[in-house]
């Protein structure tokens, strides 16, 4: 009896396994993918790149590099257009097209536009360049202990208009060469100037610590001060990176601030990114970033 | 308003016309307990009347006698003959037709039959919990909301839960109750169970449109559950031993017929039975049900009861790390209603008028916690209720009968009490969860009358509030029900409501779960309103005993409550700014086939529905498909009695896809300072993709052996899923080595069980 109870319960429990159900879910058609940056003396990059199937990587992690290059767009006739002057931007290398503008002014518009021809596809977009804005005043305080947490603490002017911002830092774990460094008074202000950026920006080593995406609706003065307390155990050099953008970069963002990490993923409610492209995804800003290295004071 | 008081002096004068009057409960004749929904039909004046929800009948007669047939669902049909001068109070006992553990051979007679077709309830039917039994269930655990989900009109969720979609609507739009207190949880497990023990249930009334003014407070439907009064002769017990759960209920009479006692127990032990397979699930359920009856003198009864339900998750595991120290994880959750109700029954002098006065409380809450060496976390939530009824019914004669009352509920909410400590409070904060009180008032009145002879008709309005953070909502919500008689058996009904709905219950887009947190309104969240028309033609097909039916149906609903996209579920400080507020309309015709008695019994149920919504912030503003949008669905029920002590019973579901939204795309950005590339997903449209149509054979064989000494035994025989179907929940990217492709993975095939149930 107990034999006959124990193999009932058994099929009970674990049943037969129905098989799961075919399903057809029409892929997403691919479409061009924006991407901008202002780096200094007014270069402008644009990274294309082209959407995939969601059945090509399940997520960051099992992207691969034939996969990534795949994605690069190599074939596109990518023009900026400013009130004075069309330019045709340079394939760089692949899926990377640059430029140098004669000028660049806050509130000046400028249109992208994207011919992919060899795949028949093309995008358009318009934006206005941001600011340059900087940072007032950065210190770092590092942690002397593993009771007390370092603290970031940084300052800025916010203008009357509405703006947004974006803060990020990252730990350079002493990547870092000490020949890349020079301190230059600007303004009377000493600077610590950094003379390999690219090496340090692409580098795989640094560790991104946070990222701050701020909307001046809730700053009450224009002296806008804050302090972020970072982990005990960061290294004594920071890499930080500030731009004032625009509100649907801003929104582009929050989603993403939102959406990302596994537990989100598992249950935040699905949503499409907001983006700018007509005809396609990302989104096209003309922000000027700051970043500035920032060690730690003693 | 000339005309309104003429109608109102008509009706007075109708029903002071009326001369003689008969009054009383119907009772069991073997438990005494009272019987809902009885019919009482006079062969004299082909008139009739029917139990309330308590068992009590009144009806008067300008006759000098009465011929009454009494007939009810699994009784022996009762004559009685009343010449008058009698005494106006009285009690009918009657006789089940079926002394078997059951109690399930239907039984209908043509007036019963007639009265369905007559009365002017649209889209409203009656279930025994006994019913079940003799139905196939997972594990042999009977469960009466499985049996609601193959009615038409009714649409399960998920695979095996209980969560049920009326007409289009969502799962929090049902109001539930159990002897009038709300139940928030129906489900045990995640909703693979109901909470309702069927041994501590005596009768479900589900109400999906045509509302009378009485109820109110949800959209979609009203699930009203009764449990059993006890029996007031003799002590008894009855219980059941599955492969999942046991049950015992014992009930009887402290004072005989006059005070009895019912007490319903029930635990899962699959935890105990996987263990024997070494497999770890440290999972359990528990309820208790208990009623007390006491009947004070013929006028006066009282009811106390109370349900007590838990789910309990308690994983604990310790682990050593390399350097040689102990590491406790606990994590785990309990959750669980807990509801009371004390009732007091009064019948006035001349027994035509009948009140109750209720007084519930009910809670659910909800803890999930954990500890992970020196970190701790506890999340709670719960809502508390406190209310009070008061329900007037008179019964002026078999034509006229009206229903007053005042409901008023008081509502705290404590929605993500979170306590934190150790590292994990670092990023966690606790916090105290901001309790929000809400006050729900309702008054309403409703008259039942008969303007022409092929005309019956029922009128309502019912005034309701809700006081919340200062903000008051306050409306109306006109009831009309109007049946023509078109034929001694054929009838067409039509039925207009206006509901009101001042809480809600908001799930994720993909799954409904028990935590999912239950909200009032506020200054920002509006009430729920839907406009709900129905109409249909109703047929009884006499001589083979059968009830065709056909209702259409069209319902509007407006400030329904959605999450917005990308809505942070998880730990929210800020639930409310997460919600999106927008319209749906669901239509959708209903067909139902039922013969309730004979050798060959059950029902088939075709539904074509259809349900969208439409909110600004979600879809782009687009017109989108409501996540449980079935187009068909379809309910084959069969219970064949072979012998007198055998049962075979078979259901067949049909049911089209749910809708989802599955990732169809993706592409990769560099991050806002070039120090990396990000993967973004790409999302199908809301709800664009349906779920595989699914369909399911499930067997019950019911054998009971002669009784042995006293006891009634009967053995279960089931098999869910005969032939292994998947019934798809959800689409999945899963992985097949290095290639990657959609599925929709089905929850249970076949599964077999057994199950034993007595009666002592």
């Amino acid at each position: 009896m107990r034999l006959i109870i124990s193999f009932f319960t058994f099929l009970t429990i674990v049943g037969c396994q129905p098989e799961s159900l075919f399903i057809d879910v029409k892929p997403e058609p691919p479409r061009l993918v924006v991407s901008s940056h202002v780096i200094p003396d007014k270069i402008v990059i644009i990274t294309l790149t082209t959407s995939f199937s969601a059945l090509s990587a399940k997520d960051i992690n099992t992207l691969n590099e034939e996969l990534l290059s795949s994605l690069l767009v190599d074939s596109a006739e990518v023009l900026l257009t400013t009130k004075d002057r069309v330019y045709v931007l340079t394939a760089l290398s692949d899926g990377i097209y640059t430029t140098t503008l004669d000028e660049i002014i806050p509130g000046m518009l400028v249109t992208l536009v994207v011919n992919d021809t060899l795949r028949g596809r093309n995008v358009t977009s318009s934006t206005y360049v941001l600011p340059n804005k900087k940072l007032d005043s950065i210190s770092f305080r590092k942690s002397q202990s593993s009771d007390t947490l370092s603290t970031l603490n940084y300052q800025f002017i916010d203008e009357e208009e509405k703006n947004w911002y974006v803060i990020q830092a990252f730990d350079l774990n002493g990547i870092i060469n000490p020949e890349w460094i020079r301190i230059e008074t600007i303004d009377g202000v000493p600077e610590i100037i950094i003379d390999s950026t690219e090496q340090i920006i692409f580098s795989t080593e640094i560790t991104p610590l946070f990222t701050d995406i701020l909307s001046d609706i809730s700053f009450n003065t224009e002296l806008v001060k804050r302090s972020k307390e970072l982990s005990e155990t960061v290294s004594d050099t920071l890499l930080v990176f500030f731009i004032e953008t625009d509100q649907g970069y801003f929104d582009f963002l929050q989603v993403r601030q939102r959406s990302g990490g596994f537990l989100a993923s598992l249950t935040n409610e699905p949503i499409n990114y907001p983006g700018n492209i007509i005809g396609g995804f990302g989104y096209f800003a003309l922000h000027q970033p700051q970043y500035k290295i920032v060690i730690a004071s003693p | 308003m000339k005309y309104s008081l003429f109608f109102i002096v008509f009706l007075i004068g109708s029903s002071l016309s009326a001369q003689n009057t008969i009054s009383g409960y119907i009772r069991d004749i073997t438990t005494k307990e009272t019987l809902i929904g009885v019919s009482i039909w006079d062969e004299k004046t082909k008139s009739g009347t029917s139990t309330n929800a308590y068992g009590y009948f009144s009806f008067s007669t300008q006759s000098d006698s009465l011929n009454l047939r009494i007939s009810y669902v699994g009784y022996q049909t009762t004559h009685i003959r009343i010449s008058f001068p009698h005494p106006q109070l009285i009690e009918i006992a009657i006789l089940a037709e079926a002394t078997t553990l059951a109690d399930v051979v239907v039984y209908a007679e043509q007036h019963h039959i007639q009265e369905e077709i007559t009365s002017t309830d649209i889209g409203v039917f009656n279930l025994k919990p006994k019913e079940a039994y003799l139905l196939p269930s997972i594990g042999g655990e009977a469960d009466i909301l499985k049996v609601l989900q193959l009615m038409p009109g009714i649409s399960k969720g998920g695979e095996a839960t209980t969560n049920l979609y009326v007409r289009g609507g969502t799962d929090d739009q049902n109001l539930v109750t159990l002897d009038e207190a709300v139940v928030y949880n129906v489900g045990h497990l995640f909703g693979f169970f109901s909470i309702f023990n069927s041994d501590a249930i005596n009768n479900i009334n589900v109400v999906k449109g045509g509302f009378e003014s009485d109820y109110g407070g949800r959209l979609s439907s009203v699930i009203d559950t009764r449990m059993d009064d006890g029996n007031s002769q003799k002590w008894e017990a009855k219980g059941g031993i599955g492969l999942l759960t046991s049950r015992l209920t014992l009930d009887g009479p402290l004072k005989k017929e006059k005070t009895s006692i019912m007490v319903a127990a029930r635990r899962t032990y699959i935890d105990k039975v996987l263990s024997v397979f070494k497999i770890q699930l440290p999972y359990f359920f528990y309820d208790f049900n208990t009623k007390i009856n006491v009947e004070i003198n013929k006028r006066n009864r009282i009811f106390l009861s109370g349900y007590y339900g838990r789910d309990v998750l308690a994983f604990d595991e310790n682990a050593q790390t390399d350097d040689g120290i102990n590491e406790e994880l606990t994590f785990g959750f309990n959750l669980g209603n807990f509801t009371t109700t004390l009732r007091w029954n009064h019948i006035y002098p001349e027994n035509k008028l009948f009140s109750t006065i209720t007084l519930f409380q009910t809670r659910f809450d909800y803890d999930i916690g954990g500890n992970f060496v020196e970190n701790s976390l506890l999340i709670r939530s719960q809502i508390q209720d406190y209310g009070i009824k008061a329900d007037w019914e008179y019964r002026a004669n078999s034509s006229i009968q009206w229903k007053m009352g005042w409901h008023s509920t008081i509502h705290l909410f404590r929605p993500n009490i979170v306590n934190t400590s150790g590292e994990i409070a670092d990023f966690l904060k606790s916090k105290k969860g901001d309790l929000i009180e809400t006050i729900e008032n309702a008054l309403y009145g409703g008259l039942t009358f008969d303007p022409h002879p092929k005309i019956r008709a029922y009128s309502g309005l019912r005034f309701s509030s809700s006081t919340a953070q200062g903000k008051i909502y306050a409306g109306l919500e006109p009831r009309v029900n109007t049946t023509f008689l078109l034929l001694p058996f054929t009838s067409a009904k039509l039925s207009y409501s206006l509901m009101r709905q001042y809480m809600h219950r908001v799930s994720s887009s993909s799954v409904a779960l028990p935590t999912d947190l239950w909200y009032p309104v506020t200054q920002n969240v509006r009430p729920q309103l839907a406009h709900h028309w129905s109409g249909g033609v109703y047929q009884a097909l006499e001589p083979w005993k059968v009830n065709l039916s056909a209702e259409a149906y069209y319902k509007k609903m407006i400030h329904l409550i959605e999450y917005r996209e990308g809505a942070r579920l998880l730990l929210n400080n800020n639930f409310e700014d997460e919600l999106v507020s927008g319209n749906g309309s669901s239509y959708g015709l209903e067909v139902l086939l039922r013969r309730q008695s004979g050798p060959v019994t059950g029902w088939i149920g075709y539904t074509l529905s259809k349900s969208d919504r439409q909110f600004e912030s979600l879809n782009q503003g687009r017109r989108y498909p409501a996540r449980y949008d079935r187009r068909h669905d379809i309910s084959i029920v069969n219970i064949l009695r072979i012998t007198s002590r055998v049962d075979l019973a078979w259901t067949w579901v049909y049911t089209s896809g749910a809708s989802f939204t599955p990732q169809t795309g993706q592409y990769v950005v560099p991050n806002p300072s070039l120090t990396g590339i990000e993967l973004i997903p790409v999302f199908a449209p809301r709800n664009s993709m349906k779920l595989s149509p699914s369909h399911r054979l499930d067997l019950n064989l019911t054998v009971r052996p002669k009784k042995i000494k006293r006891i009634q035994g009967e053995w279960q025989f089931s098999l869910y899923n005969f032939y292994n179907q998947a019934t798809p929940s959800r689409i999945t990217i899963t992985s097949n080595g290095n290639t990657l492709y959609y599925s929709q993975p089905g929850l249970f095939g076949l599964i077999p069980s057994f199950s034993y149930n007595f009666r002592i």
